[in-house]
């Protein structure tokens, strides 16, 4: 019996991880979920599953420790540690190649390179003068490429075989999250600057818009229209305990809008504690979103009934990056320090990182409540 | 001959821009201003480059005297920025910085310190406000140039009776060094006397003319305080207030302000405006200008406020709006210019760290 198999699998009951819940104290994994084999040392940076054509799902995550890792995630919830690579610096961004071969690493060592899966070799593919944020593979009819966004200032598309990249598009301000889903691209930068492009032909500057937060951006995610799956907008989170949902082309100036999240009343009364937005992802089937929060808490929502569908438990460290698998069955989140609070706030021997494994799908499933 | 051309081109391009740029009490770098002046794109970058690094220090710095880095950053950016206005960012960070160190106690009546308020104050239609603020938290009260720049501001609106009082509490207090502070009230001291001297020369020889010219004064001069809170005073061109100043030829407005208890009736507007009433279509346009009015009732001048409330809040009823804290560390985000992301401070950190044991194993 699989543990995340089926939208109908009792989850818990069955599975060999049953009886872990017992031995971990209740703040490190409060939802009892499950807990990934062997964590990377540091702060978990970004995680991403492989895609559906891959016959087992695999996650891969970066770290600030340096070093890429990949799992087997079987469908008992047995994660096996299948694989590593390291880069000269803390690796800030992963990203799967559509065939589920090779894996892309950003790092701040400036560069980012490719980890063919089945040789398990790596290679440079990318360069900027700056840590690289954020490595997105493009995949288009005519032509496939890496896009690299990094804190130079730029945006970069590399063909994997040349040095030299096919095209360096220069951003106002030093790039700070950005997401792909062809033909539609988008990166948040400094300056609360948001830039959407499109990538049918050649990539290309589609607009530039004013920001819809007020404070920093931090993470954003694109999503699709439910009937014909083509990106038609994205969420962007702040570090302000904010999201602001935006359709790209949309005649109602309405269907754009923000919501708070990742908040809690303070000690005293009147007082409203903000935490940064470290992560936002689309379900793969039902069209809802997670977002996780410097407050160790996720949160599930459902965008277009506007309502939110569950807010997690607080774990005892913020969580610093969230994934869906390709099915949709598994929320992979990790608990590690986001450095919120800056070095001060940091002790490396309290803060283990942690990656936990979740049953998701009935959890979000869109509201049945009327909008 | 080579490097003759050079500095002629340089000179040339110096002559072109001068008059944008802004003087500075201790005088300007000629290598840097030229730098700063040229349109050259490899030395804007450099200047760019040169003020991230700033920016980076100001967020990594881990030794025990982190307003040395901000000291460094602002006579950098006043070297290197000289033209003032949006393209330079001083205000702001003296700004950030005068904010970050204002509940330090050790940097209180540092002259570094102060000096950041003093500049920052320039930038500022409300410098009274500010002495206050910087009176009542003992913020360089211990050092003379805080009582010569406090005088020097009342003896800019005139307010010489004020400016002899700071001069004098100065004194008393005994602020660092002494001798500076005593001379500089003395000087003053001499130009309001000879000033006195020739206002009376002239009541003498003019008649009854020269009353006319203070008032035109006060009218035209800039809004200013009232009364110990420093409130704003009502300045209204209505009829009432008209009638006012004719039973009252003789006064100028600063002098009627400066009464406690006037023996006249004040007239208040009956009709108070109805914001109301403000048709809808302006709003829109209002939140276009306010979006860029909004950098202007900065945090500085929040805590300002909040602080001189403090004793008034107890008495009010707390505010109905719940008060929003960010959990994060805001003042490493926003610190000088520019804004990071944690990930961007962590990594500097890193890169420090690496350097340093670089360093370490050579």
């Amino acid at each position: 019996m699989s543990l995340f198999g089926g939208a109908s699998t009792n989850f818990g009951s069955t599975g060999v991880f049953g009886n872990t819940p017992a031995t971990v104290t209740a703040n490190v994994n409060p939802m009892k979920d499950i807990e990934v084999a062997s964590p990377p040392d540091d702060s978990v940076s970004s995680m991403a599953f492989s895609p559906g054509v891959c016959p087992s799902t695999f996650l891969v995550a970066g770290s600030w420790d340096n070093n890429v890792r990949c799992w087997e995630v079987q469908q008992s919830g047995q994660t096996i540690p299948k694989a590593q690579q390291t880069h000269t610096g803390p690796v800030l961004d992963v990203a799967w190649s559509d065939d589920g071969t090779k894996v892309f690493t950003a790092s701040c060592d400036k560069t980012a390179k490719v980890w063919d899966l089945n040789s398990n070799q790596a290679m440079q593919v990318a360069q900027h003068d700056a840590p690289i944020k954020t490595v997105h593979w493009v995949k288009a009819p005519n032509y496939s490429c890496v896009m690299t966004s990094s804190w130079d200032k730029t945006l970069k598309f590399w063909d994997t075989r040349t040095p030299n990249p096919m095209m360096t598009i220069q951003l106002p301000e030093r790039a700070y999250c950005a997401d792909v889903h062809y033909p539609m691209a988008v990166v948040g930068t400094a300056g609360r600057g948001v830039i959407i492009y499109q990538l049918e032909n050649q990539p290309q500057e589609f607009r530039k818009m004013e920001s819809p937060l007020k404070y920093q951006h931090r993470c954003i995610s694109i999503f699709v229209d439910k009937k014909n799956s083509t990106p038609t907008g994205f969420a962007l989170g702040s570090i302000e305990g904010r999201v602001a949902i935006h359709y790209v082309n949309t005649p109602n100036p309405k269907d754009n809008f923000t919501f708070k999240c990742h908040r809690s009343n303070g000690s005293s009364g009147n007082v409203q504690d903000i935490y940064a937005v470290n992560g936002i992802a689309f379900h793969p089937v039902h069209g809802t979103l997670a977002t996780v929060g410097s407050d160790g808490r996720f949160s599930f929502w459902d965008k277009d009934a506007r309502t939110k569908l569950k807010t997690s438990e607080q774990l005892d460290q913020p969580i610093s990056s969230c994934a869906f698998n390709a099915q949709g069955n598994i929320f992979a989140y990790s608990s590690s320090y986001d450095w919120s609070k800056g070095h001060e706030a940091y002790d490396a021997s309290k803060m283990k990182p942690h990656i936990l494994l979740r049953s998701c799908f009935d959890e979000l499933k869109p509201s049945q409540k009327k909008s | 001959m080579a490097s003759f051309e050079g500095r002629e081109s340089d000179a040339s391009d110096w002559e072109l821009s001068k008059e944008n740029v802004q003087p500075l009490r201790q005088g300007r770098n000629v290598q840097q201003l030229l730098l700063s002046q040229s349109e050259d794109e490899t030395a804007k970058r450099q200047i760019k480059e040169q003020q991230h690094e700033f920016e980076a220090k100001l967020r990594i710095y881990s030794g025990d005297d982190p307003l040395d880095t901000w000291d460094r950053y602002i006579k950098w950016t006043e070297q290197n920025f000289p033209k003032g206005g949006q393209e330079n960012s001083i205000a702001k960070i003296l700004e950030r910085c005068a904010l970050q160190f204002k509940d330090t106690e050790r940097y209180a009546n540092d002259p570094r310190y102060l000096s950041v308020w003093l500049r920052f104050i320039r930038f500022c239609p409300n410098g009274f406000e500010i002495f206050n603020f910087l009176f009542s938290n003992g913020i360089g009260v211990e050092l003379a140039a805080f009582y010569e720049a406090w005088a020097a501001l009342f003896e800019s609106i005139g307010n010489t009776k004020k400016a002899d009082f700071i001069f004098n509490q100065g004194i008393q207090k005994g602020a660092h060094p002494v001798s500076s502070l005593q001379t500089k009230h003395r000087e003053f001291q001499a130009r309001t006397a000879r000033a006195s001297v020739s206002a009376e020369k002239e009541q003498v020889s003019g008649g009854f003319i020269p009353d006319s010219r203070e008032e035109q004064r006060t009218t035209l001069g800039d809004l200013r305080g009232v009364g110990k809170r420093q409130q704003a005073p009502h300045l209204r061109w209505t009829k009432a207030k008209l009638k006012v100043r004719k039973h009252a030829p003789h006064l100028a407005m600063s002098e009627v302000s400066k009464m406690t208890t006037p023996s006249f009736q004040v007239y208040e507007d009956e009709e108070e405006p109805k914001i109301s009433a403000t048709p809808r279509k302006l709003t829109a346009v209002d939140s276009v200008l306010s979006a860029r009015k909004a950098d202007k009732p900065s945090d500085l001048f929040l805590s300002i406020q909040s602080s001189q409330q403090k004793p008034a809040a107890s008495s009010r009823a707390p505010p109905p709006v719940q008060r929003e804290v960010p959990m994060y560390c805001k003042y490493k985000i926003d610190s000088g210019a520019e804004e990071f992301s944690f990930e961007e401070i962590r990594a500097e950190r890193y890169n420090e760290r690496k350097r340093k044991q670089a360093e370490e194993g050579l």
